[in-house]
């Protein structure tokens, strides 16, 4: 069973970051013995402190954010802007790969600068004996810091530990998109700081039962985090195979801490409209011959969670009973003449764009209000979290070995690298698909090979390197956004002073628009090519790819086709291009071109 | 920033938030027996706890002193223009600092300041006694009984720390 791993803090506070040369720093060992804090900092492996913390609340890494981080008298210590982002960066956008990013960063308002005095040694060691500007709020180098941090790590949840007035900077710290403001002069500082973790801070699964570090996925399960206190129906969103149900026994879990309560799961696509009203809400005894009483899924969780998954496939009676359900509390099972109240919390989750689906007719606009009144939570897709792979796939490997012999499997480096370069349209549920198909079907491999996956070869795009920010958007295969010709070009402000340098701009900029508009055309084709009972041969599809695009359920297939011809055909240049080298884009044009013979109007047409 | 500033962020800032607050909290996780630390169980007694000792007197005199160094008064008293006429001047300096003490309830604040200070010294004598009178030899089971006076002077340092926050930062007209 593998240990959690503590959360890791960023300490930045003048103070607290200092080290010496002859003595720990005693003013962090205090803290850290104040908060139940690990020191992980290792600026002091000479003079380590004594301090032994039993069961620590978080590792916490300290930076002085200013220079020299070592002073003695007669030494000059200025603020050090770089150095604190520095350290920022090791922890979040530069961090090795598979190492969590920092949990929060805890970050000090006032840093005392100047000459450090035999006076100002003796209050405090290694401390300067400050400027007049230090201490006015307006310019607080915290401030400074926080601004760089916001503007350069967005996602790093960052609160401010001070000793100063919170309303002094309370404007300032908001306005920055800091998450709080904890003072120094706290009760209870182990559990106020586990309240803080809780509430704020990027923290994967402590169960181990959602796989993964990335920080797409610790700020989904923060916003899940954040949701669960309120029993009001929270949405899950996310694509087919993202773990949707697994976020949901995390908001669960997190929601009933205390005591264990029921977690019933259905999925709303299997109830048929005759159905549905007998297995949501029970049914009586006696109402026809031979039925005996059933309770039904909602009254089964009561006191706990009910989760209704693939909520967009619900028929619109379904809908109006469970609008009534949220509304009322109450069920009225089939049969009965009373409704009954029920105590029961709901999470919704859907693949689709229920806004959309709202505005079109295809979803009833004041359940959707309803189903996400707790707040919605948006699950990343594989693709965008492609730095948790190795875990992942070292947990289906084991799992998968204990379904079908250990042989203690690993990965190679060639085929971790064409699982990273793959497209996900099935996420998580499809990776562990591959694994355990590459585990059952080579029993004897202990090191699987790019050649033991089977994977869709058309999928596959351009190598990506782990312990990068990954991104949806990947240039289409053989193209790089920037040498191509057809990425969007570097505008500088000389090209603008010419005119025909402006057209020629224009161009770009128009080829631009075309290869975006193709490359949405070729998302939308893989995320609806999937073997269905109509396609048992997973063939490319053109149809359902343009309602999804265009989130118009009711848009004809003639239709789609035209918008497969119009965003195929934006630039004659990019066009051809696209065509000769993407089989996708190039069989879709063909089906849509056969579907709707007609003359395609080209944007040069018009010109 | 002005002299009373200066020993307010000496001794609420510098000491009181940032090391003695710190230390008294990381010594109770040593009662509790949440961490282990020779260094700090060594020097508690002496080098940290009898801080307050000094400190006390700095933290009644900067209370003590805070209506006569940041009154009003003072910007009349040392600009002239802000009254010509210097027959009325001394009138106006006891009306404007008179008006700032009580719209700002400075005697009420200096009251509860004063009475924080001195809970604290309670709870501290409490705990010298005991110290004074332990029988056992091991210090940290001797603390046992002496923890609740502990808890209590820890609590007063606290709210001592906010109240010193609650004083005005600058010199303003009423």
């Amino acid at each position: 069973m593998s240990v959690r791993p503590l959360p890791r803090l960023l300490v930045i506070d003048d103070l607290l970051g200092r080290i010496h040369t002859d003595r720990p720093n005693r003013e962090r060992a205090n803290l850290c013995g104040q908060y139940l804090l690990e020191d992980v900092t290792g600026d002091q492996k000479e003079n380590a402190p004594t301090m032994i913390v039993k069961a620590p609340v978080a590792q916490a890494c300290f930076c002085r954010g200013q220079r020299p981080a070592c002073a003695v008298v007669g030494d000059r210590v200025e603020n050090a802007l770089e150095d604190a982002l520095n350290m920022v960066r090791r922890g979040w956008s530069a961090r090795p790969s598979g190492d969590p990013p920092w949990a929060l960063v805890l970050l000090d308002l006032c840093f005392y600068t100047g000459s450090v005095t035999v006076a100002s040694n003796r209050e405090t060691l290694g401390m300067p004996e400050g400027r007049p500007d230090d201490d006015l709020p307006d310019r607080y180098f915290g401030i400074t810091v926080l601004e760089e941090i916001r503007r350069q790590f967005p996602g790093l949840p960052v609160v401010l530990f001070s000793s100063r007035r919170r309303e002094d900077v309370v404007d300032q710290f908001s306005k920055l998109g800091a998450e709080d403001f904890l003072p120094r002069e706290v009760e209870q500082a182990p559990h106020l700081l586990s309240t803080l973790l809780q509430r704020h801070a990027l923290l994967s699964d402590e169960t181990g039962a959602i796989t993964g570090r990335s920080i797409p996925l610790l700020v989904a399960l923060r916003d899940a985090r954040r949701l669960a206190p309120s029993r009001q129906s929270v949405l899950i969103a996310g694509e087919r195979g993202s773990g949707k149900e697994s976020l949901a026994q995390y908001i669960h879990r997190h929601r009933f801490a205390k005591g264990k309560r029921p977690f019933v799961a259905a999925n709303s696509s299997v109830f048929t409209p005759e159905l549905f009203a007998s297995e949501l809400f029970g049914i009586e005894a006696r109402v026809a011959t031979g039925v005996e009483r059933r309770g039904g899924l909602i009254r089964s969780a009561e006191g706990g969670d009910l989760f209704l998954d693939e909520i967009r496939h619900m028929p619109p009676q379904v809908q109006v009973s469970i609008l009534r359900v949220l509304e009322d509390g109450k069920v009225q099972p089939v049969g009965s003449t009373a409704p009954q109240p029920v105590n029961v919390s709901f999470i919704f989750a859907t693949n689709s764009n229920l806004d959309a689906l709202s505005v079109s007719g295809g979803f009833s606009p004041d359940l959707l209000d309803r189903i996400r009144s707790g707040g919605s939570v948006s699950l990343p897709p594989l693709r965008d979290r492609i730095d948790d792979l190795p875990l992942l796939v070292d947990r289906f490997l084991r799992s998968a070995e204990k379904e079908y012999g250990a042989v203690g499997r690993d990965v190679s480096p060639q085929a971790m690298q064409r699982l990273g370069a793959y497209h996900w349209p099935g996420n998580i549920r499809e990776l562990r698909t591959a694994i355990y198909h590459a585990v059952r079907s080579y029993p004897g491999v202990e090191r699987l090979a790019p050649i033991h996956l089977q994977l869709a070869d058309v999928e596959t795009q351009s190598p990506v390197s782990f312990g990068r920010p990954s991104s949806a958007a990947r240039p289409i295969e053989g193209q790089s956004s920037g040498d191509s010709g057809i990425g969007l070009p570097s505008a500088s402000t000389d090209d603008m002073a010419s005119g025909t340098q402006l057209a020629g701009s224009l161009r770009n900029l128009q080829d631009a628009y075309a290869a975006a508009a193709a490359r949405l055309v070729r998302a939308a084709l893989i995320a609806t090519n999937r073997v269905t009972p109509d396609n048992p041969e997973g063939r490319l599809q053109i149809h359902p790819a343009i309602k999804l695009l265009l989130a118009d359920p009711a848009l004809s297939a003639s239709k789609a086709a035209d918008v497969i011809k119009k965003f195929l055909s934006l630039s004659p240049k990019v066009t051809a291009e696209l065509l000769s080298k993407d089989p996708i884009l190039r069989e879709a044009m063909e089906k849509a071109r056969k579907l709707r013979p007609g003359k395609t109007k080209r944007s040069s047409d018009r010109n | 920033m002005t002299a009373w500033q200066r020993r307010r962020t000496a001794l609420s800032h510098d000491w009181l938030k940032n090391r003695y607050l710190p230390a008294l909290g990381s010594w109770a996780n040593v009662l509790d027996g949440r961490i282990q630390d020779s260094a700090l169980e060594a020097s508690f007694e002496t080098e940290i706890l009898a801080q307050w000792e000094t400190r006390r007197i700095e933290a009644l005199a900067l209370v003590s002193t805070f209506p006569n160094e940041m009154s009003p008064r003072t910007l009349v008293e040392y600009q002239s223009s802000f009254v010509a006429d210097v027959d009325l001047r001394p009138l106006l300096t006891e009306v404007v600092h008179e008006l700032w003490m009580f719209r700002n309830r400075i005697s009420k604040l200096i009251w509860i300041a004063k009475a924080r200070i001195r809970a604290a010294d309670e709870a501290y004598s409490r705990i010298q006694t005991k110290l004074k009178d332990r029988v056992s030899v091991d210090n940290l089971s001797a603390w046992n009984d002496i923890r609740p006076d502990f808890d209590a002077f820890a609590r007063h340092c606290r709210r001592l720390g906010r109240i010193l926050t609650r004083f005005q930062d600058d010199v303003t007209i009423v």
